[in-house]
């Protein structure tokens, strides 16, 4: 029996940005690193040592998975491996985004927000 | 295929070099598209800010790639932490490729564990052998540790111990401190925390009216402090009582003592006791096991050093050496440069004070280590045992020989298994660490059964009796020391005896294998096997002819003349100063003794003597064969061994005056010194002339020379005739002597009689050990009946090793050649001709054996020969015996699996087969 998605909530920052950018579409470590780094203005940037970390955890989960597709031939180094987001990997995003909806429209959140906010 | 390393920019090198320190799974999986990400980053780093830009990049990948490794590792550990607890039922045929070295070992063991269990009966066997081998060892260092390698029981620190002794320059003699030298060192030492002094003393401590006589110690007040000791009860000496003459009547007592004699209670303390019949207070008791600075003796009272005058009365002591020094480093200093302030301090010493002339040659000092013997007597017994320690270290080598080809044997079996997990994938390099995994374990397991074994080994030496001084008994149990000891052995010889058969079983031929056996790998088989038979039977050659050798040496030594009548004589030691006696008290005890025992039935003669004969406790002394002189005038000395006795003892041991008398009654402390002379010493200084009437120098008297006694053993059965005085007791008094009985009847039966005529004469006595001088010379042999011991069981141990090692690798042929058998029958060929072909294959490994064996034991056997007597070390009768014995039990070995092969039936066989 799969793990409920709510039970991986709430997810790390690194594996939101991650399952937010593969949700868009597949990508290889180093699209990932540059659409996050585009994602987040720069404020995310991710190294070789952890971004293949979180893709270990990620897949162990079974959030993501590696895809039989290879890069275009002779465009780019056919050895080069693809992730994407699988369907539980969406529901468990799908689920944080909502959370975090909840939590920025929440009228308490949104009143100290307004309070602090320059 | 990937760009090759060389062609890479240094960059994307040293990235590939930091990806080393993730876990190998990791970099696996990832390192590829790790590599090709850090090289994309590189290119757009590059692209936006050129060479700052890869710099930058570089600062912020290596902190997170080493943090990254790091964490990916402990997560690694803790899954392998967690999987190994509960091992998975599944098999692991073929192993995969793991991920770290702590992931792999983990694998292997569990591996290891399940294989072994699934063969239970070779797993057992195997673990036996091992025991064996390795209890043999193990026993043997556990004596070795007990003695001379264990820190003292009861003291802290002891690296920073030292024993020191005063010797002449050349280290050749040595002399003890005398009481005032002994002040001199320990106030003016700088380099030491304390310099303690002790010498033994025996002592009876009467509690509650009965007498108990025990070995002690008189110490200095900072004896058990240098030491480290602490008291389990009570307090140890004070200040003031290191001190004031005779003013504190103190004793500390062992552990042992307090709880047999004073029935553990802590109200002990502060009792008074009767210590050589003057009341004494317990002020304390020592931990268990403490044993003082010679552990071998069990020393049971510690009393000061300034009660000397009141425990040994009628003697000085304080310019006459007697005492045993030794000391403790301040930290910092090493031993050398307080052996250099000890030599200072001592040449300033003799410089200073009117010590007599004799002293001033013992200027060198000697410092060795404080570790339970003398230095003297530690290098004897290192020698000795190590020599038993090499015989051990034969039979462990002999049992993991049979343990390895048990393991080739098993390796050969499984093959099949091995090529199918190498077909599957498996490194070469991955199967040898497991079968080798599997060797390890099991030698780890059989060093646990060495430990067991070793246990009860020591327990029964432990009661085997030493003859001679009562208070020598050992603790030879194994500890932590030992244990660490027995595991490293094991495994030491688990990876010499484990990688053959591991290397050996994984080959390289894997299609051969898969398909089956080929001829040329078997033929190698039988011959690395073939080696290690002969190997092993050669070595247990070697240990049989030592037994031999040591047995023979056994029963030479006991036909040795010793120039003396052993048989029939009781013996009881006494000692008179312990009993509080002054000397004329002494004397008239000792004569009414001896006048009691004298009318038991079946005596013949009785007498007293300070030592016996042939009992490791003769002494040296100097005499001037040209009248007495004055010290160290230069005229000639000769070394002698002398000996105080009483009229009667020629006739009691049974040594036959030559020429002249024995002594009398009338040679008393009133009249002219005599002596009695051997022939040799007779000879040597009156050659052609009668030594009657000739005068000597002894001990600064002008002594005459009244009889001549032939020639005896005195110390060893090895001495050549040294020169050797008789000294009257009357005239040269004693304080311990031993009585002497010749007796008609059973002397062993005299000792009763003994006992009650000294509690007749004194109840307040404790009761003399009576023994006799049979028993007493034993001690000459005794290290021949040890090594004739150990060698033996060892030798028959081995033998009994290589015999079933023969059986089984002729029975395994045997099982072999089944087939080749049958065909033979089948042609006509009759039983006999069967087993002689069989017998005749072991045969030629065991006279290839005994070839082999016996050169090696040629060789070996001179390392013994100091303990052979008059047996040469070449010993025809031995080495012929042993190797008849041993053939014979090859023949025995290799005939069974023969007569099995002439049984086989051609036609099953040739159907089956």
């Amino acid at each position: 029996m799969p793990r409920p998605p709510r039970s991986f909530l709430p997810l790390k920052p690194l594996d939101l940005q991650l399952l937010l950018s593969l949700a868009e579409q597949e990508r290889h470590g180093y699209g990932l690193v540059q659409d996050i780094a585009e994602r987040t203005d720069g404020l995310v940037a991710l190294e070789p040592g952890n971004l293949y970390r979180v893709i270990k955890r990620l897949l162990a989960d079974g959030l993501v998975a590696e895809t039989d597709r290879r890069a275009v031939p002779g465009l780019d180094d056919e050895r080069r491996r693809y992730y994407r987001i699988t369907p539980l990997g969406g529901r468990v995003l799908a689920a944080e985004v909502a959370r975090l909806q909840a939590l920025v429209s929440s009228p308490s959140v949104k009143a100290l927000v307004e309070r602090w906010a320059t | 295929m990937s760009t090759p390393n060389n062609r890479l920019p240094t960059s994307e090198r040293a990235f590939a070099v930091l990806l080393r320190l993730f876990p190998a799974g990791f970099r696996r999986r990832f390192g590829q598209d790790m590599r090709e990400l850090f090289r994309d980053q590189v290119q757009g780093a590059r692209a936006r800010e050129g060479t700052r830009g890869v710099l930058r990049l570089w600062m912020r990948v290596v902190p997170s790639l080493v943090r990254a490794a790091a964490v990916e590792r402990a997560e690694n550990l803790r899954t392998i932490v967690r999987e190994f607890r509960s091992p998975p039922l599944t098999m692991h045929f073929a192993t995969t490729r793991s991920d770290s070295v702590f992931e792999t070992f983990a694998h292997d063991l569990r591996f290891a564990i399940r294989m072994l269990r699934r063969s239970p009966v070779f797993t057992v066997v195997a673990i036996a052998i091992i025991s064996l081998g390795c209890g043999a060892v193990t026993t043997i260092f556990s004596g070795i540790n007990a003695v001379v390698l264990r820190p003292l029981p009861g003291t802290s620190d002891p690296a920073r111990l030292f024993l020191f002794e005063r010797r002449t320059r050349d280290f050749s003699e040595g002399v003890s401190g005398s009481y005032l030298y002994y002040r001199h060192v320990a106030d003016h030492a700088r380099t030491t925390g304390g310099i303690a002094a002790w010498s033994k003393a025996a002592l009876s401590i009467s509690v509650g009216g009965e007498g108990h006589a025990v070995y002690g110690n008189i110490v200095s007040g900072n004896y058990f402090a240098v030491l480290g000791e602490r008291p389990a009860v009570g307090r140890f000496f004070a200040p003031d009582e290191d001190r004031t003459p005779l003013a504190n009547p103190v004793v500390v007592v062992s552990h042992d003592f307090w709880e047999r004699r004073l029935g553990a209670d802590t109200a002990a303390i502060g009792r008074t006791v009767n210590v050589n019949g003057h009341p004494y207070t317990v002020i304390g008791v020592t931990t268990e096991g403490f044993r003082g600075v010679f552990s071998p003796l069990k020393v049971d009272a510690w009393v000061p050093l300034m009660m000397q005058a009141q425990l040994r009365p009628g003697r000085d002591l304080t310019d006459q050496p007697w005492l045993w020094l030794f000391g403790r480093l301040t930290p910092g200093v090493t031993r050398d440069a307080a052996r250099r302030e000890l030599v200072a301090l001592t040449e300033r010493w003799v410089g200073e004070t009117k010590e007599p002339a004799s002293y001033q040659q013992y200027v060198g000092i000697r410092v060795t280590d404080l570790t339970g013997l003398p230095d003297d007597a530690r290098r004897a017994f290192l020698g000795f045992t190590m020599l038993l320690l090499g015989a051990a270290g034969l039979v462990l080598a002999i049992a993991s020989m049979n343990v390895a080809s048990m393991l080739s044997a098993r390796a050969v079996a499984r093959r099949r298994e091995m090529a199918l997990r190498t077909a599957l994938g498996a490194g070469r390099g991955r199967l040898v660490r497991q079968l080798l995994t599997e060797s390890l374990l099991l030698f780890l397991t059989g060093s646990l059964g060495g430990i067991a074994l070793a246990w009860f080994a020591t327990g029964a030496l432990e009661r085997v009796p030493i003859p001679g001084d009562s208070s020598l008994s050992l603790e030879l149990s194994p500890d932590p020391r030992v244990c660490i000891f027995a595991v490293m052995v094991s495994l030491a010889t688990g990876l010499v005896f484990g990688l053959a058969p591991a290397l050996h079983g994984v080959g390289r031929d894997i299609t051969a294998r898969l398909r089956n056996d080929t001829a040329a790998s078997s033929v190698r088989r039988s011959m690395a096997g073939n080696a290690i038979i002969v190997a092993q039977l050669a070595l247990s050659l070697v240990l049989l002819v030592a037994a031999g050798l040591f047995t023979r040496a056994l029963n030479d030594g006991a036909r040795v003349d010793p120039g003396f009548e052993p048989n029939g004589v009781a013996t009881a030691y006494f000692n008179a100063e312990s009993w509080g006696y002054d000397s004329t008290r002494a004397q008239r005890f000792f004569h009414a003794l001896s006048q009691r025992v004298g009318t038991i039935p079946g005596v013949t003669a009785t007498s007293y003597a300070d030592i016996l004969p042939l009992t490791m406790s003769n002494s040296d002394d100097f005499v001037r064969p040209d009248g007495p002189g004055r010290e160290n005038d230069g005229t000639p000395r000769v070394r002698v061994g002398v000996s105080a006795i009483d009229p009667g003892y020629f006739e009691v041991v049974g040594i036959p005056i030559l020429l002249g008398r024995a002594f009398v009654e009338q040679d008393d402390a009133r009249s002219q010194k005599v002596v009695v002379v051997n022939e040799t010493m007779a000879n040597r200084l009156w050659p052609g002339g009668s030594a009657i009437g000739r005068t000597l120098g002894f001990h600064g008297d002008r002594v005459v020379v009244v009889g001549v006694a032939r020639d005896s053993k005195y110390g060893t059965l090895t001495e050549r005739n040294p020169p050797f005085v008789y000294v009257p007791l009357a005239q040269y008094s004693r304080p311990d002597q031993r009585l002497i009985v010749r007796t008609a009847l059973d002397p062993a039966a005299l000792a009763s009689a003994i006992r009650d005529a000294v509690r007749f004469l004194d109840p307040a006595l404790p009761p003399p050990l009576v023994t006799t001088l049979r028993q007493e010379t034993s001690i000459v042999l005794f290290p021949q009946r040890v090594a004739a011991m150990v060698t033996g069981v060892l030798g028959a141990a081995g033998l009994v090793l290589a015999a079933v090692g023969l059986y089984g690798l002729i029975a395994f042929s045997v099982g072999r050649r089944t087939r080749e058998i049958a065909v033979r029958v089948a042609l006509g060929a009759q039983r006999g001709d069967v087993v002689g072909m069989v017998v005749r294959e072991g045969m030629r490994l065991a006279g290839t054996g005994v070839v082999a064996g016996v050169l090696l034991a040629a060789a070996a056997t001179r390392l013994i020969s100091g303990f052979l007597f008059n047996v040469s070390p070449l010993d025809g009768l031995t080495f012929a015996g042993m190797s008849g014995l041993f053939i014979a039990v090859a023949l025995l070995a290799s005939y069974l699996p023969a007569r099995r092969a002439a049984t086989t039936d051609p036609l099953t066989a040739l159907r089956d087969g």
